[in-house]
Formats: structure tokens, C-alpha cells, sequence
């Protein structure tokens, strides 16, 4: 395209002006009346600025560029009077011509297709217009005051008879634009209803003038000069009402094509509602507000395979109708959702698809957001599983440990000291009366360091008694004096192991690094969290994130959605918190 | 005495029976489970029972069996409980209010014959017995939080014996003092820690686990020793 759309506009708009301009100059040099002038003018500016002004916010629509098409061919009709030779036969037989733009016009806004009696009417329009241009161009009259060049035949009879069936052709096929135009008003959903009405009022007007002036034509033929019964001023009153009708004309069209724009704005209103959350009862809701249509239904294709209600009940999506028509969203993966719209929301297929297209990518957000979070849980549940696998491990390890190792090491001490006892009663100074006792003494040494190891892989006293005795015992065996406010009953096993290991990696790195000389532990339980709070005295600065075990402890507070914060700025001791939900 | 040994290991209960036996003591009955041990307990009413901690079906069903036969027997049924944990908790669950008859012992103690059986005739004849090493853990910890301070180290080394469940002879004995020398001491230990010195024994032992234990909190279960 060579021509950008906006000076493709600007181009056809001077166009247009240029062409009215020239027919008011040419008018005014023919000596035309100068009221008829400043009123063909001024109505042929009104139609273009309309059309400009509808097609620059609607350049989807045809309403803009028919408009200003309308402009120029109504001002093709200034030449009539003009009296210049061959201009004035030119303008005499292409007036109106218009008319049958704006019958099409209002019997397609804003994108509609014709039915097949409008097309009937706007072919019989046309073909009145047509026949009578014919007509006018190829039939001489002297009747019409001036010679025409154009002529083939002079024949006041034929011109006659030509301009009295045309005149009739063009009253009833405006009448019938009419008609059609009141009944498709009739029938259109309140939401289109309101921006057909000014059309439709407009298009009206604009066919029952043109019913008018055809009938006016055909009474001048019928030798009636004056087809009202009234003289001055009522002619004049009628004449300059026709003048101010015809001048809601483009008006009309004009604020219809604004009203769609409002209406499409609808649609903006509609992503941003459903911006704030995709809830499907929601989604339907705000689709019944932009479409104005409070009998609206959306059903969602569900991932078990059947169409739902947007309260979720599985439901089949209804056939069309006379009153519904359905609207499908394919996505990837064939149907996402369907939507049951009043029919006549078919006349505005643009404002559907817009509606659409927005639900569609809700719906498909939606969708993926769910998918993401299915999965996030699923993370989340195999961490915890992870997590949870391992507590049990080291459970079954501390079990195994004092069921099984530190219960023959003391056997094997009993059986030792059975020996010994043996030895001593027969030879008191045995010398491997001093090994049975070293071995014994370092038997005693290993149950000690397995007793150890085992508390230090799970403490049963955590498992058996809970947290408080537990988290007690590793303040006992800390290096620092440890306060300890422990507020909380039993709690579930993995939130226990969590707490614990928090207090147990905590104190820990304060006896390592932290210099202190006291610290503190808190735990305690409110609105569904378990609150735990290590702190300490000492130098701060301690840098967890190398190598330190609260990376591990960090993996478990995620696995129970739980979140972990340390502070230790240097010089202001070191703080721990644990946030961690719990029924 | 009549005693009832319950282990579910077979050796171990076997060792323990064979050093209780030598000692003097009349074994009537033998249990591998808290259950069989409750039964057993109501067929026999033993003066004593020697109970492993750690039985079938849980971790600490031993103790639970303790503490129920210590309720339930009203300290005329004894109980000595062997424990693989050093833990202070169970200990004081154990002596419940101070009715005394109860002891907590660690487990490797008997493989040194001595210590199981100097503990089970303390128990069986209705005193405390504390192992040392939870003892010892208790005062190390009270220690770090300098509530000890005020304690000379031979009144500390007392103050562990006591909470040991051992007499005031026993001490002397242990320390190779007269007697009325510690009943002076254990005065000033007394005085010093604001304990109140009590007449019963038993009592006199939970008082001083409870005071050794105060640095940390009361456990869950205050009816432990409330």
C-alpha cells in the first residue's frame, strides 16, 4: 500500500472538500441561490466531517469512508441547478445517489450482512436510481428547461413515463429501507439496540426524504405542482425541515459508530476485570457485562474431558436456536470453552471476537496458572515426601542403633563381666583378668559415643515427648547458657523435626562462631504458625550462606511452606527465625 | 527380694538376671514386652521390677509401664528403669511426685554388676536412684548459667550425690566423712539454693533434680512431678 491509513484518510477528506468546493463554485458562477449554496455546502462539509470523524475512531467500520462518499455524491446533486452545460445534466441525472449508501449503510451497521430482503430493497433503490439516471441521460425534455447533449432520443413522453416509474421504484424501495431498518431495530439485543437506534433514526430519515422528493418528482410529472396543500410558509417551514432532517443524517451515523466504540471499550473493561482473577463464574459475569447480554452462559471444556458450567457442574453445551447462538474457543489443544450469546450479538461478530479473544487468553492463563501451581505442589509434595522419607530414616537408624548395636555391645559386656567374674574366682591375678576389664571399659566407651550418635540422628525424646524436652536437652548441652520459652504442645511430626533441627544448627553455630555468651530460643504458636526465634549476644556477622547447615534447613522450611530469615549484622549477634504453618 | 527382670533382649535380660540372682535376689518372673511386664507384675507382686526402657511397642514403653505400675502399685511395687537415653526428661517423669521406689539408670551400667545391683536394693528398698550421668548433665548445664556459683566444689560434688538418691551415710561413706559433716553441708547447700530442707529422702531427690533442671523449662506434663 502506498498510502498509510491516516493519509489515505486525509488524502480522500481534501478530496472530498475539494469536490464540494469546486460544485459551490461552479453553483455561486451560475448565479445558484445563495441559501441553496451555504445549505448544500454546509451539509456536504457535515457529511465528510462526520465520516472523517467515524472513520478516524472506527477504521474498521465502513461507516467513515461511506460517509464521506455520501458527501460527494450529495454534492454531485448542486450541479442541478447550476445551469452549466453539460455539468448541470450531469448533476441532474446522479442525484441521490447517495441515498442508496446510506440505505446500505444503516441496513448493514456496523458490520452486518445483508438479509435477503434487504438486499431486495437496496437492489430496488439502486435500480430506480440507475433507470432513472439512464434516463435522464439519454432521454431529451424539454420540459427540464435545458438542452442536453448527452441525449439520444426527444421524447417528453418516454422522459416522463421514466421519471414516474422511477419515482415510485425509488418512494416504496425507500420505504422498504425503512421498514427493514425498524425491523431489524426490533429485533436486535438491548446492547445493539442502543447503537442501532441513531443509525437506524438517521437512515430512516434519510429514505423518507428521499420517499419524499421521489413522490414530489412524480406529482411534478402528474402535472401537480405543489404536492402539499399548503402555500407560504408552510412550504418553506417543510422545506428547511427536510433540510435540518437530512442534516441528523450524518449525525445519526456518527453517533452510532461512537456508541460502538463505547461499547468496544467494554472489552478493555473486560481484560481488566479479568485481570484480577480468573474465576469462571467471574468470567461469565464480566462477558455479560461488555456484551450486555444477561443471558450469556460460559461452559469450560474441563481437563477430565467434559464441558462444565461455570459453577463447575458438568454440563452439555446447548445447540443453537432462534435466540442463542454459541461462540467455540479452540486453543492447541482443540476446545477450551464455549460461549451462549443472544444471537443478535452475531450482528457485531467484531465485539464477539474481541470478547473472545480476551476470555481466551484468561482462560488459557488461567489454565497454564493452574498447571504451574499443580506442579509448584507437586514440588513442594515431593520435598516434603523427601524430607519426610529422610526423618523416618534416621528414626529407623536410631532405632537400629540402640535395638540393635548398643543392645549386643551391652550383651557382650554382660558376657564379659561374666567372664571376668568366672576368672576372678578361680585366679584372682590372672593377667587376662586386666584385659577383660580394658575391654570391658572400652565396650563401655562405645556405648557412650553409639548412644551419641544415635541422639544426635534423631532424638527419641523428640519423637516420644515432643518439642519441649527436646529443644531442652540441646540447651543443656550447649556451650552458652541458653534461655528457653517454649510455648507450644505437640505439633505434626514434621514440624516438630524442623523446629528442632532449626534450634539444634542454631546453637551450634553459636557455640562455633558467634563468641556469645548467652542465647535465646523461643518458639511459639499463633494463627497457624509455628514461630521459632534463636538469637544470641555475640559478634555477628556470621556467614551462613557457605557450606552451613541451615541450606538444608532452608530446603526443609520450603517443604512445609515454611520461610527462614537470618540476620547477623556485625556486632549486633546473630538472629534466627523460623515461620513455619501448622495446623 | 522378689524382683521381675524385663528386657526384650534375651541376653541382656539374661545378664541382668544372673547378676541380680548372685546378688541374692529371687527373680519370679521374666517379661519381653510392657504388656507382659504389667501382667506379670499383677500375678507376682514382685518388690521390684528392673525394666528396660525400650520395649515393644514403642520407644519408651518401658517407662510408660513404670509409671504405671508406680501409680497403679502406690511405691509397694519398685521400679528400676534401665535407659539407653540420657535424658533428664524421662528421669523426672519417672519420680513423678517423690513417692520414692524409682529409679533411672543408664543401661551400660550393667555390664558393672556393682552399680545394677547397689541401684535395684536403693530402689527395691524405696529410696531414688539417679544415674550419675544424667545427674551430671543436669548440674554442668545449671552450672553454665551461673547459678551455681555460690557452691564450693565439694558442696557440688554433694548436691550430685544427693540428686543421685544416695543417703546421707552413703555420702559420708562415698566422701569418706563423718556423717554429720555432710548432714552440714548438704544444710548449706540446702540454705544456699533456697530449697527447703525436707525430712523425706525421695523428696529431698526430686527437690534437687527439679532446682538442677530449672535453668530449663518445666517439661509438657507438669503432673510429672506435681
Amino acid at each position: 500500500m502506498l498510502v498509510s491509513g491516516p493519509s489515505r484518510r486525509r488524502l480522500t477528506a481534501v478530496s472530498a472538500i475539494s469536490f464540494i468546493a469546486v460544485t459551490t463554485a461552479v453553483g455561486a458562477s451560475q448565479g445558484a441561490p445563495v441559501r441553496f449554496l451555504v445549505v448544500d455546502t454546509s451539509l456536504g462539509l457535515l457529511f465528510v466531517a462526520a465520516g472523517v470523524i467515524a472513520w478516524e475512531r472506527r477504521p474498521e467500520v465502513r461507516t467513515g469512508p461511506l460517509l464521506v462518499a455520501s458527501a460527494v455524491l450529495w454534492s454531485v446533486g448542486a450541479y442541478a441547478p447550476a445551469g452549466l452545460m453539460p455539468w448541470a445534466v450531469l448533476g441532474f441525472a446522479f442525484e441521490r445517489y447517495y441515498d442508496v449508501l446510506l440505505a446500505f449503510l444503516v441496513l448493514t451497521f456496523p458490520d452486518a450482512r445483508l438479509q435477503r430482503w434487504d438486499r431486495i430493497v437496496l437492489g430496488a433503490l439502486a435500480a430506480g436510481y440507475v433507470i432513472r439516471t439512464s434516463s435522464r441521460l439519454l432521454v431529451g425534455c424539454p420540459c427540464t428547461g435545458s438542452e442536453n447533449p448527452f441525449a439520444v432520443v426527444e421524447q417528453q413522453a418516454l422522459f416522463e413515463r421514466a421519471q414516474l416509474f422511477t419515482s415510485v421504484l425509488i418512494a416504496v424501495a425507500a420505504l422498504g429501507v425503512v421498514a427493514r431498518a425498524l425491523s431489524r431495530l426490533r429485533s436486535s439485543a438491548p446492547a445493539a439496540r442502543r447503537i442501532l437506534r441513531p443509525v437506524v433514526l438517521a437512515g430512516t430519515v434519510a429514505a423518507i426524504v428521499a420517499a419524499y422528493d421521489a413522490v414530489e418528482i412524480a406529482a411534478l410529472v402528474l402535472g401537480r405542482n405543489e404536492l402539499l396543500p399548503f402555500g407560504e410558509p408552510w412550504l418553506e417551514i417543510v422545506a428547511w425541515s427536510i433540510i435540518g432532517a437530512v442534516a441528523l443524517v450524518p449525525l445519526g451515523f456518527l453517533v452510532g459508530a461512537l456508541r460502538l466504540r463505547l461499547r468496544r471499550s467494554a472489552i478493555a473493561r473486560l481484560a481488566l476485570e479479568l485481570d484480577r482473577g480468573t474465576d469462571p463464574q467471574r468470567l461469565r459475569n464480566a462477558l455479560r457485562v461488555a456484551l450486555d447480554d444477561p443471558g450469556l452462559d460460559l461452559y469450560l471444556w474441563s481437563s477430565a474431558g467434559i464441558w462444565t458450567t461455570a459453577s463447575g457442574e458438568p454440563a452439555d453445551v446447548p445447540a443453537e436456536d432462534d435466540r442463542r447462538a454459541r461462540t467455540l474457543l479452540t486453543g492447541e489443544n482443540g476446545a477450551i470453552a464455549a460461549v451462549v450469546h443472544d444471537r443478535a450479538l452475531r450482528e457485531d461478530p467484531g465485539l464477539v471476537a474481541a470478547a473472545t479473544a480476551v476470555l481466551r487468553l484468561a482462560v488459557e492463563n488461567e489454565r497454564l496458572t493452574a498447571l504451574d501451581r499443580a506442579r509448584l505442589e507437586e514440588v513442594r509434595a515431593s520435598r516434603a515426601r523427601l524430607v519426610e522419607a529422610g526423618d523416618r530414616e534416621r528414626r529407623r537408624i536410631e532405632r537400629d542403633l540402640h535395638d540393635g548395636a548398643q543392645q549386643r555391645l551391652i550383651g557382650v559386656a554382660l558376657c564379659l563381666r561374666q567372664a571376668r567374674d568366672q576368672a576372678m574366682a578361680t585366679d584372682p591375678r590372672a593377667r587376662f583378668v586386666d584385659v577383660l576389664d580394658e575391654a570391658a571399659e572400652e565396650l563401655r566407651t562405645a556405648v557412650v559415643e553409639l548412644r551419641e550418635l544415635a541422639r544426635g540422628i534423631h532424638p527419641t525424646v523428640l519423637t516420644e515427648e515432643g518439642l519441649r524436652p527436646a529443644v531442652a536437652g540441646l540447651a543443656r548441652r550447649a556451650a552458652v547458657p541458653v534461655d528457653l520459652d517454649v510455648r507450644c504442645g505437640r505439633l505434626d511430626p514434621g514440624v516438630e523435626a524442623a523446629a528442632y533441627y532449626i534450634v539444634a544448627e542454631a546453637l551450634t553455630n553459636v557455640t562455633r562462631h558467634a563468641h556469645a555468651s548467652g542465647a535465646t530460643v523461643s518458639i511459639s504458636r499463633d494463627d497457624g504458625h509455628l514461630r521459632v526465634e534463636v538469637s544470641d549476644d555475640g559478634g555477628g556477622g556470621a556467614d551462613f550462606a557457605r557450606g552451613s547447615g541451615l541450606e538444608g534447613l532452608a530446603d526443609r522450611l520450603d517443604a512445609l511452606s515454611g520461610r527462614l530469615e537470618v540476620a547477623s549484622p556485625p556486632g549486633g549477634g546473630t538472629r534466627l527465625r523460623a515461620e513455619i504453618p501448622c495446623e | 527380694m522378689r524382683v521381675i527382670v524385663a528386657d526384650d533382649s534375651a541376653v541382656i535380660r539374661a545378664g541382668v538376671v544372673r547378676i541380680l540372682a548372685s546378688a541374692g535376689m529371687d527373680i519370679v518372673a521374666e517379661a519381653r514386652t510392657a504388656d507382659e511386664l504389667l501382667t506379670a507384675v499383677a500375678d507376682h507382686r514382685p518388690e521390684l521390677c528392673v525394666v528396660d526402657i525400650r520395649m515393644p511397642p514403642r520407644d519408651t514403653a518401658g517407662l510408660h509401664a513404670a509409671v504405671q505400675i508406680r501409680d497403679r502399685y502406690r511405691g509397694s511395687v519398685r521400679v528400676l528403669v534401665l535407659s539407653q537415653y540420657l535424658e533428664p526428661d524421662y528421669a523426672l517423669q519417672l519420680l513423678g511426685s517423690g513417692v520414692g521406689g524409682m529409679g533411672y539408670l543408664l543401661k551400660d551400667r550393667v555390664a558393672e554388676g556393682g552399680d545394677l545391683v547397689e541401684a535395684a536394693q536403693r530402689v527395691g528398698a524405696g529410696g531414688t536412684a539417679i544415674d550419675p550421668a544424667v545427674v551430671e548433665e543436669l548440674v554442668r548445664a545449671r552450672r553454665r548459667h551461673d547459678r551455681l556459683v555460690r557452691l564450693t566444689s565439694r558442696e557440688r560434688r554433694v548436691l550430685a550425690l544427693v540428686a543421685e538418691g544416695r543417703s546421707n551415710r552413703a555420702i559420708a561413706d562415698r566422701l569418706d566423712v563423718a556423717v554429720k559433716t555432710i548432714e552440714g553441708v548438704i544444710a548449706v547447700v540446702f540454705a544456699k539454693l533456697d530449697l527447703e530442707p525436707g525430712p523425706d529422702a525421695n523428696r529431698r531427690v526430686l527437690a534437687v533434680l527439679v532446682h538442677l533442671n530449672h535453668a530449663q523449662p518445666a517439661t509438657e506434663r507438669p503432673s510429672a512431678w506435681g
